[in-house]
């Protein structure tokens, strides 16, 4: 948002518009996705970006898992969404040089964090909506994750500032969603679609890119992120709240979706609550912490959740882009490698994964610190 | 000289200290990990037969003609120990085709053994995931719901007497595994 720029007189200040503006995107998530679990798509799944990646690499054939092959309409969206909304406004810009293979393999992290837990920080609160009380140990994990996180940020790790680029670098991500909605609308003969499992179950095509698309322009402008809400909070403490406005739009952000994905979830008889036969959960508490250990972690690194990235890289942002493509690359090796969690448990390779995971970002958190710095100043102004 | 370079340019702080311990740490999590864990898989995890994406083999003639034979035992209301007993030879000829514990299942919940029947059906959809989901033809989560209900009683009233005993607790597990499964994951 324009006047969110810290260089702006309005900065300490979040005006009813815009305040109303971070509620309404809130809203919309939380009341869009559980509909679209209604409509089709798995339970407690309406909208799970690193679920809805792993179906995306499965279409085009990056694994062999015949269960997870769809291109889902709701990511591209997402990316469209958040383009045409930054075109509009005139906030798309070129951007990159900032770390971009760092993100790439962070990318890949996340996707295994999120696979080991089964789900997204999305699908974290929208299981957590729904009643599945299991989500819980993925939000200890990430708050958990996001505080280590911070503590790298505080201590000096930058990524380096972006720079501008020629405009055709972004349109780049974007571009490439639009090519994969022509094949979907044509029904390309070699982008796979499962006929059972999880794939399987989708909302129609049209519903799902609507919201996808809804989504994407509504959290571009208000730079929605599960990890941004929570880390501000714990980076700058409550009275953050009061200060900033970006901190307090997103954690209203935040509360708008999942109160509204819990009265969607009430409304469509969704609301189970319990711990015990949960869809997408399982009983390995730790590791399902542990998953989210490693989001929270990456995703202050790298300046967002999954769902900030894929928006991110709709702006123009190149760097985004390649953890997206990261993304893709984690949601393949997922699936390939079988160390995703499953109702039956964590696979030894997923432990085995998430370990790695934070034996990298605690090296990368090293290896990118300047220790004579402090915060700076790109996370300051911007921590997304 | 290069050592002094590196330790001129590195003058770890406690943040530094606290990463590197980590990663000791978790390195050495992983040598554990691997040397005492690195064959268990979580109770209910696919033990053998199809892996998830696997694509299922057709049934060989001999198998097929098993399967009819005990289901018209079982339909037509015959000996309930003949069926038993060839279910039994056929699982342990075929110990990778999941049809034959369904029936196996199918056949305990007829003789009102809910416990036994949730460990059997357990195993049919780890062979075969298709008969916990509902978007395949052999979907059976009404039948299993339904054991599972049953079970549910049945443990819960042992449990209450027993609630050490590791049987019980297994069966609580698969029961839950098999709750899970049925409704859905995304992944």
């Amino acid at each position: 948002m324009d006047k969110l720029n810290p260089s702006s007189d309005n900065f300490f200040r979040l005006d009813r518009k815009d305040r109303w503006l971070f509620i309404l995107t809130g809203v919309l998530i939380g009341v869009a996705a559980p509909l679209l679990s209604y409509f089709g798509n798995p339970p407690n799944t309406g909208l799970c970006i690193s679920c809805f990646l792993e179906n995306i690499a499965g279409a085009l054939g990056l694994h062999d898992n015949v269960r997870m092959q769809y291109a889902r309409p709701e990511i591209i969206g997402l990316v469209l969404g958040s383009f045409i909304g930054s075109v509009r406004s005139g906030g798309f810009r070129a951007t990159g040089g900032s770390s971009p293979l760092l993100k790439f393999f962070t990318g890949i992290f996340l996707i295994i964090g999120c696979s080991v837990f089964i789900g997204c920080p999305v699908k974290m609160l929208i299981r957590l909506s729904a009643g599945d009380f299991t989500a819980l140990a993925g939000v200890a994990g990430i708050m958990a994750g996001v505080w280590l996180g911070l503590k790298f940020l505080e201590g000096g790790f930058r990524l380096g500032q972006p720079v501008s680029m020629p405009a055709a670098n972004g349109l780049l991500v974007p571009g490439s969603m639009f090519a994969l909605l022509l094949l979907v609308l044509f029904d390309a003969p070699f982008i796979g679609t499962s006929v059972k499992g999880a794939a399987a179950l989708h909302a129609p095509l049209w519903m799902s890119l609507a919201a996808g698309l809804a989504i994407g322009g509504l959290a571009g402008k208000t730079g929605f992120c599960i990890t941004g809400g929570l880390s501000r909070l714990f980076l700058w403490g409550p009275k953050e709240v009061k200060g900033c406005p970006k901190s307090t739009g997103l954690l209203l952000a935040l509360g708008a979706f999942v109160i509204s994905a819990f009265i969607t979830n009430l409304a469509a008889g969704q609301f189970h609550p319990g711990i015990h036969g949960q869809p997408s959960s399982n009983e390995d508490y730790f590791w399902n912490a542990m998953g989210m250990v490693v989001v929270g972690f990456g995703s202050v690194l790298i300046r967002g959740c999954p769902l900030r990235q894929l928006i991110l890289s709709g702006q123009g942002d190149t760097d985004a882009g390649a953890a997206v493509l990261g993304m893709l690359v984690g949601a393949a090796l997922v699936n390939n490698w079988g160390i995703g969690g499953t109702p039956a448990g964590t696979p030894f390779g997923g432990k085995i994964a998430i370990i790695v995971g934070l034996i990298f970002f605690l090296a990368a958190g090293m290896a990118y610190r300047r220790r004579d710095m402090g915060l700076a100043p790109e996370y300051q102004a911007g921590l997304d | 000289m290069v050592m002094g370079n590196f330790k001129k340019k590195f003058s770890p702080d406690r943040l530094d200290k606290a990463a590197f311990a980590g990663i000791i740490a978790l390195s050495a999590s992983i040598v554990v990990l691997s040397v005492f864990f690195r064959g268990h898989t979580p109770a209910g995890a696919i033990a053998g037969g199809y892996a998830e994406g696997a694509v299922q083999q057709p049934l060989s003639a001999e198998a097929e003609a098993r399967i009819k034979q005990i289901k018209n035992i079982i339909e037509g209301g015959g000996d309930p120990a003949k069926a038993e007993g060839l279910i039994k030879d056929a699982i342990a000829q075929y110990p990778y085709e999941a049809e034959f514990y369904m029936l196996m299942g199918d056949m305990y919940m007829r003789e009102q053994k809910p416990l036994s029947a949730v460990s059997r059906y357990k195993e049919a959809v780890d062979l075969d995931p298709d008969y916990a989901d509902k978007t395949s033809n052999l979907f059976e989560g009404g039948k299993i719901r339904v054991a599972l209900r049953e079970a549910k009683h049945k443990l819960q009233a042992a449990l209450a007497k027993d609630p050490d005993n590791a049987r019980l607790k297994k069966a609580k597990s698969d029961l839950y595994y098999l709750l899970r499964r049925l409704a859905g994951s995304c992944g």
